[in-house]
């Protein structure tokens, strides 16, 4: 099970997905909004496919995955596991996406960063969901409980 | 390798992304405040209490770090491998400040600590389709 304290960063966070290649080298990606599954084992990650190919290789080829979220107030949190597929992301979640980014946008222009700019990244809408099974969850909010497990 | 157009998206103004992988393939990602020009074929990352990341590095030097220039949001993926720390000298005092200044700003204070200046080779710089 995601742990409850999670769900609100895992819905208004910002996220990096990594992976490793089969000869042990890093990619990542940016997420562009997040849904827990009805079971609350798995979270579903939207993604743009053209910033994600070294990713999506490396998840088909060992599924190992980890996703980095975090909020303003720096509430953060680590979520590790294993892909489970690739999808089309449907109305409802282009829908949540939206949110997300138009918050993003409303953010990061109040800290003085020009909107046309934060709109090419966060402007346009993800074409890929990422089905992660979650195994660990660890808390990454600097200070001293960063690196914590969670129970999941 | 790094060249002049790069060089805004290592002010500081914008998070990294930093992604390393243990010995027995398990990727970590975590987000740093700073990545550091050091010279055209290195930077250096700020060693703080990221665990994992530093345990991974220790395991295998190989790291992925992406940069964003803050006033158009270009964004560049580099290919780095571990070569040093340095704990002392200009470039480690120059991010301690550059840290406190930030921790300030943030009300982290009493969180953020530079343990190291950790130095990198850059092997690849690659711009991303946005």
């Amino acid at each position: 099970m995601i742990p409850d304290i999670t769900f609100e960063v895992i819905k208004k966070g910002f996220g990096h997905l990594g992976t490793a290649s089969n000869d042990k080298m890093p990619a990542h990606t940016d997420t562009l909004g997040a849904v827990v599954n009805d079971r609350k084992d798995s979270i579903t990650f939207f993604v743009r496919k053209s910033l994600s190919e070294q990713v999506l290789s490396n998840l088909q080829d060992n599924g190992k995955a980890t996703v980095f979220i975090g909020v303003v107030s720096h509430e953060a949190y680590q979520f590790k596991g294993q892909f489970i597929e690739a999808r089309n992301l449907t109305s409802e979640e282009l829908e949540m996406s939206e949110k997300n980014r138009t918050n993003f946008i409303e953010v990061m222009s109040e800290m003085g960063l020009p909107k046309p700019a934060i709109e090419r990244l966060f402007g346009v809408e993800p074409d890929t969901g990422i089905m992660i099974k979650i195994n660990e969850v660890f808390v990454q909010t600097p200070g001293p409980e960063a690196g914590k497990r969670i129970d999941t | 390798m790094i060249e002049e157009q790069h060089l805004p998206a290592m002010q500081g103004m914008f998070p990294s992304t930093f992604s390393t992988c243990s010995k027995d393939g398990e990727p970590n990602t975590t987000v740093i405040s700073q990545v550091w020009y050091v010279d055209e074929e290195h930077v250096a990352l700020s060693f703080q209490f990221f665990s994992k990341t530093r345990k991974n590095i220790a395991e295998n030097p190989f790291g992925y770090v992406t940069i964003t220039n803050p006033m158009t949001m270009d964004m560049y993926g580099l290919d780095i491998e571990f070569v040093r720390s340095e704990t002392d000298g200009d470039l480690f005092d120059d991010m301690d400040m550059k840290l406190q200044a930030i921790a300030s700003m943030s009300g982290m204070e009493d969180v953020f600590e530079l343990k190291a200046a950790d130095i990198y080779k850059v092997h690849k710089v690659s711009e991303l389709p946005l």
